[in-house]
C-alpha cells in the first residue's frame, strides 16, 4: 500500500526530471539524452528575472515575518490578558483561511487603497500568512521553555545581552530558524496568493511556470520545475535538519 | 556574628492580596536561617524579594550594611538556588558552573580552577561534561548549589531545594547541604514547609503564617517556647486546652482552669493576666504515665482511661480520654519493653505533667 501511494505521489515527479533531459520538443517518445532545455532555461531572461523576484521576496517576507513572527510568539506565551484569545485567532487564520480568498481580500484591499500591484504588495501578502507560521513554530518551542532559567542567569550576574546571547538563542534559535524555513519555502512556493496581487515585473517562478505552461515550449517548463524543485528540497532538507537539533 | 543582612518592614502586594506583611529579621554573618510555613504564607515571596525577583511595595532590604533594595539580582551578591534547579539544558555540568565567573569575566584558567573546585565540593568530579538531562535530580541540585557557590556570594537563597526529591535522597542531600554549609561557611536563607528539615539544619527559623513572621528562634526554642497557637500546632505534635488563668501566682507561675480538667500551677510565659481566656498546649512526650496516682506534688495530674496503643519501637503512643477531652501522649522506652508490666486498652491511668512543660498561650492574636 505504501508503495503504491509512494508511486502515484513520485511517479509523475520522476517523469517530469526524465522527460527535462529528453531532447524530443513536446516529450512523449525518448529522444535522446539532451541538456539543451536548460540550456535554453537558462538563456531566457524573463527565467532569471522570475528567479530573481522569487528569491527577493523570499528572502524579504523570511526577515521579516520572522522577527514579527516570533515577537507575537513571545506575546502569546508571555503575556496574559483577555485580548490573548482574539490575538491567538487572528495568527492562528492565514493557517485556516482558503489561499484563493486570502488573494481575492488582498487584491481587493490593495486596490481600495490604491496601492500599485508590483513587487511590494506580493512580499507584504507573503509576509502575511508567513508570520503565522513562524509564530506557531516558535510559539511550540516556547511552550515547554523554563523561564526560570532566565531568572537564573540573571541572578549569576548576566545582563540582558549576555542572556539573550548565551542562553535565549541557543535555546529558540532552533525553533526560530525551522520558523524561518518553513516561512522561505511556503513564500517561493507560493502561486495562488502571488497570482492575485502581482502585477507587471513582479512574476516569480510558480508564476512564470504556470504562464510558460500556457504560452512557451512544454520541455523547459520541464528543466525549470526540476531546478525550481531541487531548489525547494534543498531549504527544506536545511529546515528538517535544524528541526530536529533538540535540547 | 554580627546582623549582616536585614529584611525591614518588608511590605508586598499581588493585586489586592497582601502576602507579606511587615516582615523584619536579621541574620547573622554564616548562619543558616529558614523560612518554615505552610504553602501560602509568603516565605517564597520573600526570598524572592531577597533575591531580587520582586519589588517590595515597602520596607529596605540591607546587606552588608548597604541598602541593596533597589538594586536588580544581577548586581546584588546573592546567588539563588532556584525550586526546580533551573539548570541550563544547553550547557554541560561545567559550563553551567562556569556561568557565573564566566559572565564576571575572570580569566578562563581560574574558571577552570574554580570549577574543579566546585565540582570536588559537591563530589561530581566525573560528571563535568554531562548534560542536566542526563544526571540524576539530586546530582542536578548539587550542580545547581555549586553554579551558585561558586561566586562566593555573601548570601545563598535556597527556595524549597529538597522537595522535588524522594524521601531518601531527601536526607541524604540534607547531610550533603549541612556539610557544604560546614565547608564554604556561606550564609544560608533556606525557605521550606518542612519542619524536619528546617529543625535538622538551621541555627534559627522563622515561623511564618499568612505573611506575617509569627516566631524567630533557635529550633529548640520554636519547639519548646512557641509563641502562638500556630506555631505549636506547625511544629511537632502538641494537644490543645482550652482554659482560664484563675490567678497569678507568683511573677512566673498562675493557675490555670483546664475546662473539665480541674485547676493546676503552670508556667506563665507571656505575663498573661488573672481572667484571661487562653489556649493551653502540652506536648504528647511531656506526659508521663503512672498506673497509680504518683506521690509527687511537683506534679500535675489527671486519672484517664486508655482507648489506643500504638507500639512504635523506640516509644509506644497512647490516645487516652480524660473527661471530653482525647489526649495524645508519647512513653519513651529507656529499658525493655517486654520486661515490664505495660498498661492496655481500657486500663485506668495517671497522666502527670511538669508546670513548666506547660505552655499557656494568649487565644487572642498578637497582630
Amino acid at each position: 500500500m505504501t508503495f503504491a501511494v509512494m508511486i502515484f505521489m513520485y511517479l509523475p515527479i520522476a517523469v517530469l526530471i526524465a522527460q527535462s533531459f529528453n531532447s524530443s520538443r513536446y516529450g512523449g517518445r525518448w529522444k535522446g539524452f539532451s541538456l539543451k532545455w536548460y540550456e535554453a532555461l537558462f538563456r531566457d531572461s524573463s527565467v532569471i528575472n522570475a528567479t530573481l523576484n522569487t528569491l527577493v521576496v523570499a528572502l524579504v517576507a523570511t526577515l521579516v515575518s520572522t522577527v514579527i513572527g516570533t515577537s507575537a510568539a513571545w506575546a502569546l506565551n508571555r503575556y496574559k490578558s483577555r485580548l490573548q484569545t482574539s490575538h491567538y485567532g487572528l495568527v492562528y487564520a492565514p493557517l485556516v483561511v482558503p489561499d484563493v480568498l486570502m488573494g481575492i481580500s488582498m487584491l481587493l484591499m490593495f486596490v481600495s487603497f490604491k496601492v500599485e500591484l508590483g513587487l511590494t504588495t506580493v512580499i507584504l501578502a507573503h509576509i502575511t500568512f508567513c508570520l503565522s507560521f513562524v509564530a506557531f513554530t516558535v510559539l511550540a518551542r516556547l511552550q515547554d521553555f523554563d523561564f526560570t532559567i532566565l531568572q537564573a542567569a540573571q541572578d549569576l550576574g548576566a545582563g540582558p545581552w549576555r542572556i539573550l546571547w548565551k542562553i535565549l538563542l541557543p535555546l529558540l534559535g532552533p525553533g526560530i530558524a525551522a520558523g524561518a524555513m518553513m516561512a522561505f519555502t511556503l513564500s517561493m512556493d507560493d502561486f495562488v496568493v502571488t497570482f492575485f496581487v502581482g502585477g507587471p515585473g513582479s512574476t516569480t517562478l510558480p508564476v512564470k511556470v504556470y504562464s510558460m505552461m500556457k504560452h512557451g515550449p512544454p520541455a523547459i517548463i520541464n528543466a525549470l520545475s526540476v531546478v525550481f524543485m531541487a531548489f525547494t528540497f534543498t531549504v527544506a532538507i536545511l529546515g528538517q535538519i535544524f528541526t530536529r537539533k533538540k535540547f | 556574628m554580627s546582623d549582616f543582612f536585614e529584611l525591614k518592614n518588608i511590605e508586598k502586594y499581588f493585586g489586592d492580596h497582601h502576602v507579606v506583611k511587615d516582615v523584619s529579621f536579621q541574620v547573622k554573618r554564616g548562619e543558616v536561617f529558614s523560612l518554615l510555613g505552610p504553602s501560602g504564607c509568603g516565605k517564597t515571596t520573600i526570598l524572592r524579594i531577597a533575591g531580587g525577583f520582586e519589588d517590595p511595595n515597602g520596607g529596605k532590604i540591607f546587606l552588608d550594611g548597604v541598602d541593596i533594595t533597589d538594586k536588580s539580582p544581577n548586581k546584588r551578591k546573592i546567588n539563588t538556588v532556584f525550586q526546580n534547579y533551573a539548570l541550563f539544558p544547553h550547557m554541560t555540568v561545567e559550563d553551567n558552573i562556569a556561568f557565573g565567573p564566566r559572565t564576571a569575566g575572570l580569566e578562563e584558567s581560574q574558571v577552570q580552577k574554580k570549577v574543579a573546585e566546585m565540582l570536588k565540593i559537591i563530589r561530581l568530579e566525573n560528571l563535568g561534561d554531562r548534560r542536566p538531562d542526563t544526571i540524576s535530580g539530586g546530582q542536578k541540585q548539587r550542580v545547581a548549589i555549586a553554579r551558585a557557590l561558586i561566586n562566593n556570594p555573601k548570601l545563598l537563597l535556597l527556595d524549597e531545594p529538597l522537595a522535588a526529591l524522594d524521601l531518601k535522597l531527601r536526607q541524604y542531600m540534607l547531610l550533603e547541604l549541612d556539610r557544604i554549609h560546614d565547608e564554604v561557611g556561606t550564609t544560608f536563607i533556606y525557605v521550606t514547609h518542612d519542619q524536619g528539615e528546617a529543625m535538622s539544619l538551621s541555627d534559627r527559623i522563622a515561623v511564618m503564617n499568612n505573611g506575617r513572621i509569627e516566631q524567630i528562634g533557635t529550633p529548640a526554642e520554636i519547639y519548646e517556647n512557641p509563641h502562638t497557637k500556630f506555631v505549636a500546632s506547625f511544629i511537632g505534635d502538641t494537644n490543645f486546652f482550652d482554659g482560664r488563668i484563675t490567678e497569678k501566682i507568683d511573677g512566673e507561675y498562675c493557675k490555670v482552669d483546664m475546662f473539665g480538667l480541674g485547676e493546676f500551677p503552670a508556667y506563665n510565659e507571656h505575663k498573661l493576666p488573672a481572667g484571661a481566656d487562653i489556649t493551653i498546649s502540652i506536648r504528647p512526650e511531656k506526659f508521663r504515665v503512672f498506673d497509680k496516682k504518683p506521690e509527687n506534688e511537683n506534679l500535675n495530674m489527671f486519672e484517664a482511661q486508655i482507648i489506643d496503643i500504638v507500639y512504635q519501637g523506640a516509644q509506644t503512643r497512647y490516645w487516652v480520654k480524660a473527661k471530653e477531652h482525647r489526649i495524645n501522649l508519647v512513653t519513651q522506652h529507656n529499658r525493655c519493653y517486654l520486661d515490664y508490666k505495660q498498661p492496655t486498652w481500657n486500663d485506668k491511668i495517671w497522666v502527670a505533667w511538669h508546670r513548666d512543660d506547660v505552655m499557656t498561650l494568649p487565644n487572642a492574636n498578637p497582630h
